[in-house]
């Protein structure tokens, strides 16, 4: 008889430990279940979210102390809040709000799972959301011929032998920028996908098993990522995607965000090892009819804080280790433009949450919106290099030991951190 | 020890004639009377490499896999007849070689033969669509292998992303009229053409790399020549960005005196910049902008290691100031901006460089494309493509002596890579991992598939991690195993072979009967080895034997297109499919 993966894993460790040959990944497998191994409930988790498009973040978390602020958007700025009211920002600090379609993270930021960074971005002035895209995901503005992605460089600075193949995984089609690189990372569109697809009718047990055989024994590299992408499709079924039903009335809404962090939680839970999780969102390119409180940018950031959101509400305790961090390449034009939109600008916003997270208010050096304040006359300032925020949240949430590798070329100093992370 | 040689014999022989049913089964037991791992880790990366001496098949397929798409079926005889040289002589020659076929097929693509200022009226998503599918059907149909092996080279090394702004107009000429008329000529030559490309020019920035002291004057009335020419108007297809055209004439009168004349001039120039700035990109202040002057040399040329600094960089960035781009959102033209140019002496690799205007840079262009860095970088990178991963510094000061006494001649380059002793060297026999690309054109070129709709094979290569012409970064795709190996790849590519296989594809049929001929399905005997030759041309790791004699799923339910049902073709497919998705498959 052939003597099979399930063999061992039925055997345990002790067989393991005699078997030099078994796949690594096998040997990670048994570890999950070993007290000493490293608890796959307790790792920390990021959950990388990038708005594509450069969202506005002067109406997302909007400075409502600044006369300048309303002075420079009259048609598109939203209201400062008013107690009763619907149609305006809710206070957060008496200086910034929140747009009223984020009303779903005020309690989150009162319990103090939630915060914000303001004025943060890149010390690249481009205002091309290509290059800006890739700067923030290769976090080497300036420099283009970067290969890798700095959350891929995380995984290198903090390697892991135990490493699940589900230790990044991008909820997309493709692998975006910032997961390429030389550790392993999964891009996915669903989890669903993640089988051998013998079509609706097919019986895909019989195909699926004589692959496994093909790379059941073999040294060479292809073999042994070939055992252990049937590994990952095994833990996957016993994660039992179909019949996932969200925890504690969690409603995730019906977009391809909810969608994606649906998954990222269904994986959190699955315990299958999840480090760090990336997906992005578009939509935020909004050059003509913004809209205020209500509106076109109103519409998207409903969906997106609703997702976020149900996330949290289902995720629940497991909130514990997870951080929820969104980028967007750069800020808009602090003026609105004769279209009722605005024009790419330069300083943005994030949005942090989780159990690591002080959360309960805005971080910023806030550079304020007087003309001479504005970065060339125009944009919101840099106050916060994003790689700082990046940096802390790889240091002081992932514990990574070597911010050099993460970011070549940036001397990572913690008296730059903002100390959003507890 | 000895037990030992017996087995490598064994294999071996099994490997060099293909074996019969008996000797497969032989082996298969005396490996398990001997009870030693079942692949000896020596023969990792394939049994071949166990020979010593390549027989003349294997030097064949080896050449089929390294310098065409892989073998389809005949090939293997069709290059023993005509004989190995003749046939590197061939395909070193594309010109020479008939192609009308895949010529005329393409000919459905209309997009590739429209010039730049039509396409910017079309919708960039079928550019691209048309470009990804005219690249898949050449790799596959194209008799000119080499040329096509060398164009998607050049494509990565010389990358531009589809996705940046106005490189999705431009990346049709691009692909037309600057990488492929120079992909076996003079590097200089394809140097140059990348330098004067406008996607190039855009998708490193160079198209705004100026002077700080613009002469708007200078700018402004070449502008207003140029639109004279061809009135413009905005393109409703570019986002976000949107260009005036500039009024011919308007603000450029008068003729005065005094206060008012003074006046005049000052909103002379202020109207000057303006309508520069506009052609310059809004909002944009002009300077000098390194990123191509720093990539040239980085990636194009020297190598990141190949002796300039920081200063050369900026130097070089002003021999380069002025190449930009006409109307880089309406039309998108190279043009030398004389008024964006920086003038005075410039030092480049310490030479002193003033020529003036744009032979500035044309002087730099040529430094560069004949410095002994470039000879060195440009045939590393060839023989990594070629022979290994890890190039033999032999082979590769040959290629690079090869460079510097032909200027620079691709063709020539070729030739000492393919016939030197290091291509042929037994330890690179299937060293080399196939990129996705490869691995789908293989596959489809292997069991003679037939596309007449590639979108299909454009999305699976996309899936297996290389969506075509959408590299982002300025060093293309990668061309090492390291990269493309990975569980949710590996996963891909085994659905890739699958669907295939199994016909699903659509807009691709494959008759896996006619892959064996006589075969008789319920006798497996009669054309596992037959395919074994055909796909992975005789060569086979013992795991893939074994996998490959498991009894048959029972696939009764599915039916496939035109090709009988599953209960008939069934155990045919599934052997395709894991030929296709074996890890021998994954390797070239």
């Amino acid at each position: 008889m052939s003597i099979s993966r399930r063999f061992f894993l039925k055997s345990g460790g002790i067989a393991m430990a005699s078997m030099a040959a078994a796949p690594m990944f096998l040997r990670r497998a048994v570890a999950f279940g070993n007290p000493d191994g490293k608890s796959a409930g307790g790792k920390k988790v990021l959950i990388a979210i990038f708005q594509r498009g450069a969202v506005d973040g002067l109406n997302v978390v909007v400075p409502h102390g600044e006369e300048d602020y309303y002075k420079l958007r009259p048609s598109i700025a939203v209201p400062r809040p008013k107690s009763g009211e619907k149609d305006c920002a809710i206070d957060l600090d008496g200086h910034f709000g929140i747009h009223p379609a984020f009303a779903s993270f005020k309690p989150i930021y009162d319990q103090g799972h939630l915060a914000f960074i303001h004025a943060v971005g890149s010390p690249d002035n481009t205002r091309s959301h290509f290059d800006a895209q890739d700067y923030m995901e290769s976090a080497t503005p300036g420099s283009k011929s970067t290969q890798d992605g700095w959350l891929n460089r995380y995984l290198v600075s903090n390697t892991d032998p135990k490493a699940s193949p589900f230790r990044a995984v991008a909820f997309s089609q493709a692998l975006p920028r910032t997961l390429k690189g030389k550790a392993p990372a999964v891009a996915m569109a669903n989890i669903s996908d993640f089988q051998i697809r013998t079509g609706p009718n097919g019986n895909g047990k019989g195909i699926e098993d004589a692959f496994e055989a093909l790379y059941g024994s073999g040294n060479d590299i292809v073999s042994a990522t070939g055992r252990e992408t049937f590994e990952a499709i095994d833990m996957l079924k016993k994660a039992n995607p179909q019949q996932y039903q969200p925890a504690n009335g969690a409603q995730y809404p019906r977009g391809p965000l909810g969608n994606s962090l649906r998954q990222i939680a269904q994986l959190i839970k699955a315990d299958v090892g999840l480090e760090v999780a990336f997906t992005d969102v578009g939509g935020w390119d909004t050059h003509a009819n913004e809209g205020g409180a209500t509106g076109q940018l109103a519409n998207r950031l409903t969906d997106f804080s609703q997702s976020i959101t149900a996330l949290y509400q289902d995720l629940g305790d497991k909130m514990e280790n997870v951080v929820v961090l969104s980028m967007s390449e750069f800020g808009r034009t602090a003026a609105e433009n004769g279209a009722r939109g605005t024009d790419h600008g330069h300083a943005n916003y994030m949005v942090v949450l989780g159990g690591p997270v002080k959360g309960g208010k805005v971080y910023s050096h806030w550079p304020g919106m007087k003309r001479e304040q504005l970065y060339e006359g125009r944009d919101l300032a840099v106050t916060t290099d994003f790689r700082d925020v990046f940096g802390e949240v790889s240091m002081k949430h992932l514990g990574s030991q070597n911010a050099g590798i993460i970011f070549p070329g940036y001397q990572l100093s913690s008296k730059n951190f903002l100390n959003f992370i507890g | 020890m000895n037990r030992r040689k017996i087995h490598y014999s064994t294999l071996d022989s099994t490997v060099r004639g293909i074996s019969t049913k008996v000797k497969t089964l032989a082996l298969i037991s005396l490996t398990a009377i001997l009870s030693i791992p079942i692949v000896p880790a020596s023969t990792s990366r394939t049994n071949v490499s166990a020979a010593t001496v390549a027989s003349q098949d294997q030097a064949i397929v080896h050449l089929l896999n390294r310098i065409t798409y892989g073998p389809r079926p005949g090939d293997v005889e069709r290059v023993k007849e005509m004989g190995v040289n003749a046939f590197i002589e061939e395909q070193l020659h594309p010109e020479r070689i008939e192609d009308s076929k895949i010529t005329d097929r393409v000919k459905q693509f209309e997009t590739l033969n429209e010039n730049t200022q039509e396409l910017y009226s079309m919708q960039p998503k079928e550019l691209v669509t048309e470009l990804q599918q005219a690249k898949v059907l050449r790799a596959i149909y194209s008799e000119r292998q080499l040329n096509e092996v060398m164009v998607d080279f050049w494509q990565n090394h010389f990358n531009v992303f589809v996705g940046k702004g106005a490189d999705r107009f431009l990346m049709t000429a691009y692909d037309r009229d600057t990488i492929r008329p120079h992909a076996m000529g003079k590097f200089k030559d394809l140097l140059l053409a990348t330098a004067e490309s406008p996607a190039m020019l855009f998708y490193l920035d160079n198209w705004m790399n100026s002077t700080p002291n613009v002469d708007y004057a200078e700018v402004a009335r070449e502008v207003r020549a140029e639109r004279q020419q061809n009135g413009q108007m905005p393109n409703p297809n570019f986002p976000g960005g949107i260009n005036r055209p500039v009024r011919p004439g308007g603000g450029f009168g008068g003729v005065g005196g005094g206060i008012g004349a003074i006046r005049r001039q000052q909103q002379r120039q202020q109207q000057q910049q303006k309508q520069a700035q506009g052609v310059l990109g809004k909002n944009r202040k002009l300077g000098i902008n390194e990123n191509y002057a720093r990539e040239i040399m980085e990636l194009h040329t020297l190598g990141v290691n190949g002796g300039y600094t920081q200063k050369d960089v900026i130097e070089v960035a002003k021999c380069l100031t002025g190449w930009s781009i006409r109307q880089p959102r309406n039309d998108g033209e190279f043009v030398f901006r004389e008024g964006m140019h920086e003038k005075g002496d410039k030092f480049v690799l310490g030479q002193k460089i003033n020529a003036g205007g744009m032979r500035d840079g044309l002087q730099v262009i040529d430094l560069l494309a004949h410095h002994p860095s470039t000879a060195k970088f440009i045939s590393t990178k060839l023989v990594r493509r070629f022979v290994s991963d890890n190039p033999p510094q032999s082979l590769v000061d040959k290629v690079a002596q090869t460079f510097m006494s032909t200027d620079g001649d691709i063709r020539s380059m070729l030739k000492t890579i393919f016939t030197s002793q290091e291509f042929n060297s037994p330890d690179n026999y299937r060293a080399k991992m196939k990129t996705p690309l490869e691995m789908a054109i293989s596959a489809v070129r292997a069991v003679g598939g037939e596309a007449t709709d590639a979108s299909a094979i454009v999305r699976q290569v996309g899936r297996m991690g290389m969506p075509l012409y959408q590299a982002q970064p300025p060093t293309g795709y990668p061309d090492v195993a390291e990269s493309w190996i990975n569980t949710g790849l590996l996963l891909e590519r085994m659905n890739f072979a699958l669907q295939l296989a199994a016909n699903k594809l659509p807009g691709v049929s494959v008759d896996v009967k006619q892959l064996a001929p006589g075969a008789n399905p319920k006798e497996p005997a009669t054309y596992t080895d037959h395919l074994i030759k055909e796909i992975l041309h005789g060569s086979v790791s013992q795991q893939t034997m074994v996998a490959l004699n498991k009894p048959m799923p029972q696939l009764t339910s599915t039916r496939f297109d035109g090709n009988g049902t599953v209960a008939d073709n069934a155990p045919l497919v599934k052997t395709v499919a894991l030929l296709l998705g074996s890890p021998e498959f994954q390797r070239r």
